[in-house]
């Protein structure tokens, strides 16, 4: 399953690559995220995740497989696993950077995703509305505490 | 109509007064008043509880399981998967081929490589309560190596499609193709051929009842005794023996009070051995209750085919030929006995159903994909196919300019028995009348230009027909005449006089929402001239029933009454001739009737039946009669091919702006032969038009291209409530068969067969004025609003 966001942040795009390629810096306000520990290249978090009456929570790994500046892309892989039960979620994500004014850098969000267990039994559509209000929480945080302290 | 029976025995004996009457069902009571016992309500000394752990991925070797963690959360009393019955050598439970070049179908109780269905179970935990069971599966941890999903029946046979059972050569269960007549020659000639394919979507039965077994072991007897929510107790019993390497009888199998089957429960499943097993490995009684979410993703789901129809018309609207594909998307294993065959065979072989066809042929084949494995629902294939041929015809009738009706009578056989052109045997029915019948019930003239001046308002009604003949009284030739030679039936059943003048007739039939206990008690009060409510219809318990493959397919009615007949003529013998032994008259001359045996004429010489029962147990003087005096009889009976017909209509009005449907009225004609109980009938009806309804409408289990199972919940399987079904009218031709026992024939399942016919048909009539037609069920809302659109934005 594909999905696709897009979403824009007020910064110039050296600042905005900067601040997005930083897990340390955007691991607050990835919404659900807890970042427990970085070995390597790999960051190892819990990832909670609420559809409706249902709160799965999934040990969870991020690695950067592709970091690409002077293309802006950055290639993002992520796995994880039902910390109760059997589902899993394995996702690559393709995330491109390209300027939109001045001071505005639009993100372009593709996330390739296999989902097994519950939640794959919500169907495609929900996770497109989930996804996208997750983007949302995560671009409002960004801007509002992540952004707002670097600038 | 008058018939002739070839037997000597009879439904309604002298003195009979309960065949043929309504009667409300005498287990309703039990059932209302909360008091049936279901396997839910049973519980044994010591009893611990399990869990299934279920494959969240459709197709992936099992490359380890750990359940260390599960075993040792407290409460846990053990955890066992595949390996642990491999090692004690549980047998698979084998689907055998019956076609040529198909190959025996083996499942294992719990797989030991692969998983091939979301849904299927992976591993069992049996703990102090189901809760504990619950969470321990959650601590068992499970390495998948993922495999592609076969999703698609069409791509099923592609050479790269990935294979789901290493022991066969391809993911294909069966073939068969069969020509009669020459359909190339009338396809060539004809002056009109139309086609189309079909998919019908994959549904099932969802009882209010979900399944449920409870196992324990006697390690003195080595046996089990084992309850199960089943249509099929013999059956069952006989699977898991053979699993266990057990006699038959060393299982006894009770199905107690079971909430519904439908069909579904109409297989010997998994967990009928697995938690057998645990019972067995732990020494004490397990018990596991299905889920909503493990009935909906694992028990058998049906009926999902693809279906490409071709029908060959004459200039003056003469049916040629027709010709049929049907393929089944099957599902991952081949269900006990049938395999995933069985739709596409139902579905073909009532290819030509009551139209006078010369010129048939097709093709079926089923394929193994990674879904549920699909069996049994209410119809069968036999609906699926119905609703595929039946929708071609009034496409073809607007093609043709020719009102559906009309056409369908100009091409419907007689009413006399018949042969269809693949070979099934018409027992004779009221083809036509019924289509006659249902056609005044709705007044079709004054419905028509009711329809014209709506259409001006820019309202849109629609009327839909869908005759029907179908296999009922399911016996080993009807079986043979559906290409299910392999499944042969038997059944026996025995009729007992009690030394207190009560009647119990023992029985395999389960009785799961039929009634049995009404309609058996009818027929065995009527031979032994007692009162209904001195007789107990007994079932369920293979130690204390005779064998029999169980309540499927519209058989027990005319099966179980044909035993009753055969084996309570005898004992009703053995009872004339003791009243008159006591009453010292000749047996012609006693006659049976309300609890009494009397001579002729002469009510007041009458003795109760109790009296000459305890005469015949107690009495010195009933030894001197010769002969064995028994008064009970075993006997068998295997029914020649019978079929029910009839025709369901539908009235609905269609918003074409939201696509929501509202069904006015359903005119059901019901012709059963010789009804046992026209209460019993309509009861039938009503619940099988309901499922009709939900099938063409709303229902339907949806997968995602990976195999994901979408359809979890009553929320996403949307069943018809009766606030969508609307009022259902049931009219009653009584055609006597002229070949089973007292000219009954089985019903039950047209509703359920044909409504979705009738339902697509008015749909789409309601909506001729768009020129939208359908070719696949269910058809919701949002398919019916988005079919408008595209006609609407192909004008502009």
């Amino acid at each position: 399953m594909e999905i696709n966001n897009e979403f824009t942040v007020q910064a110039p795009v050296s600042q905005a690559w900067a601040i997005l390629t930083d897990v340390e810096r955007i691991a607050p306000c990835i919404p659900g995220f807890q970042l427990e520990e970085i070995e390597g290249d790999e960051y190892r978090g819990t990832m909670k995740l609420k559809i409706g009456a249902v709160v799965m929570s999934y040990a969870s790994r991020l690695t950067f497989v592709e970091k690409d500046e002077s293309e802006h892309r950055v290639v993002m892989r992520g796995g994880g696993r039902e910390q109760r039960g059997q589902g899993t979620v394995d996702a690559t994500i393709v995330s491109v950077l390209e300027a939109a004014g001045d001071n505005e850098t639009r993100v372009n969000v593709t996330a390739t995703l296999d989902v097994t267990g519950r939640i794959a039994g919500f169907g495609r559509s929900i996770m497109g509305d989930v996804s996208a209000r997750l983007i949302d929480q995560f671009v409002q945080c960004l801007e509002t505490r992540v952004m707002a302290g670097s600038s | 109509m008058t018939t002739s029976l070839p037997i000597d025995h009879e439904l309604h004996p002298a003195g009979a007064q309960y065949v043929g009457a309504k009667i409300n069902r005498v287990e309703d009571p039990r059932f209302l008043r909360g008091e049936g016992r279901f396997v839910d309500d049973m519980s044994l000394p010591g009893m611990l509880h399990a869990a299934f752990l279920r494959s969240p991925v459709a197709h992936a070797n099992i490359t380890s399981i750990d359940t260390s963690r599960a075993a040792a959360l407290p409460g846990v009393t053990a955890v066992f998967t595949g390996q642990d019955l491999e090692a004690e050598g549980i047998q698979p439970i084998v689907s055998r081929a019956f076609l040529p070049g198909m190959g025996d179908n083996l499942r294992e109780p719990l797989p030991t490589k692969k998983v091939r269905y979301v849904g299927e179970a992976v591993a069992v935990v049996v703990a102090d309560s189901r809760y504990i069971a619950e969470d321990a599966c959650e601590l068992i941890d499970v390495e998948y190596e993922r495999l592609p999903a076969v999703i698609d029946p069409e791509g099923a046979l592609d050479p790269g499609a990935a294979l789901l059972h290493e022991d066969l050569p391809a993911n294909l269960i069966g073939r068969k193709s069969e020509s009669h007549g020459d359909p190339e020659r009338v396809f060539a000639e004809a002056d009109h051929v139309f086609s189309h394919r079909f998919v019908h979507g994959r549904v099932a039965g969802v009882p209010i009842e979900c399944r449920g077994v409870i196992a324990e072991y006697d390690r003195g007897r080595e046996g089990f005794l084992i309850y199960s929510s089943t249509q099929i107790p013999h059956l069952t019993r006989s699977v898991a023996a053979e699993c266990f390497g057990l006699a038959e009888s060393d299982l006894q199998v009770i199905a107690p009070d079971v909430g519904g089957g439908f069909g579904i429960k109409a297989h010997p499943y998994i967990e009928e051995v697995v938690i057998p097993f645990a019972a067995r490995r732990i020494g004490r009684p397990v018990k596991w209750i299905e889920d909503r979410y493990e009935h909906l993703s694992s028990a058998v789901h049906a009926k999902e085919l693809v279906m490409d129809l071709e029908l060959a018309v004459a200039a003056d609207g003469t049916f040629l030929g027709m010709r049929g594909r049907y393929n089944a998307n099957a599902g991952a294993y081949g269900c006990f006995p049938q395999t995933g065959m069985v739709d596409a065979m139902c579905a073909a072989t009532l290819l030509p159903s009551l139209y006078k066809v010369d010129h048939v042929s097709y093709e079926i084949l089923a394929v193994y994909t990674n879904k549920c494995m699909t069996g049994t629902y209410r119809g069968v294939g036999w609906g699926a196919g119905h609703t595929a041929r039946e929708v071609l015809i009034d496409d073809a009738a607007r093609a043709l300019g020719r009102d559906p009706l009309e056409l369908r009578l100009q091409n419907c056989i007689p009413s006399e028995p018949y042969r269809s052109v693949v070979g099934m045997n018409y027992d004779g029915g009221s083809y036509q009348e019924s289509m006659e019948q249902a056609r005044d019930a709705l007044d079709y003239d004054a419905l028509r230009e009711r329809q014209a001046k709506l259409r001006e308002e820019g309202r849109y009604i629609g009327v839909g027909f869908s005759p029907f003949v179908e296999p009922a009284g399911f016996g080993s030739k009807a079986a043979a005449a559906v290409g299910q030679k392999h499944q042969v039936t038997y059944d026996w059943g025995s009729v007992t006089l009690e030394g207190d003048g009560t009647v119990t007739v023992r029985m395999g039939f389960h009785s799961h929402g039929q009634g049995h206990e009404t309609t058996f008690a009818q027929v065995a009060a009527d031979q032994l001239g007692v009162r209904m409510e001195d007789v107990r219809i007994k079932y369920g318990d293979t130690e204390g029933v005779p064998y029999s493959t169980g309540t499927f397919a519209s058989r027990s009615g005319v099966i179980g009454s044909g035993l009753i007949m055969r084996a309570g003529g005898d004992v009703r013998d053995k009872l004339l001739r003791l009243a008159a032994h006591l009453m010292e008259v000749s047996p012609a001359d006693i006659e049976l009737s309300g609890g009494k045996a009397f001579v002729r004429g002469a009510p007041d010489t009458a003795r109760t039946i109790k009296e000459v029962a305890q005469y015949a147990y107690f009495g010195p003087g009933s030894r001197q009669l010769e002969g064995d005096m028994a008064l009970t009889s075993t006997r068998s009976y295997d029914p020649p091919e019978s079929y029910s017909n009839g025709t369901i209509a539908v009235v609905v009005e269609v918003d074409p702006e939201t696509g929501k449907v509202t069904i006015e009225r359903t005119v059901a004609i019901e012709d059963c032969g010789v009804m046992l109980n026209p209460t019993i009938v309509e009861g039938q009806v009503a619940g099988a038009v309901a499922q009709g309804i939900g099938g063409a409408l709303y229902e339907e289990f949806v997968y995602d291209d990976d195999g994901n199972f979408l359809s979890g919940t009553l929320l996403d399987y949307l069943l018809a409530s009766s606030m969508e079904v609307g009022p259902i009218e049931v009219h009653h031709i009584e055609t006597p068969s002229p070949v089973t026992d007292g000219g009954i024939k089985g019903m039950g399942e047209a509703g359920t067969l044909a409504a979705p016919a009738a339902v697509l048909n008015a749909v789409a009539d309601a909506l001729s004025p768009f020129g939208v037609t359908f070719t696949s069920t269910p058809i919701t809302a949002s398919l019916i609003r988005d079919a408008v659109a595209a006609k609407r934005e192909g004008e502009q």
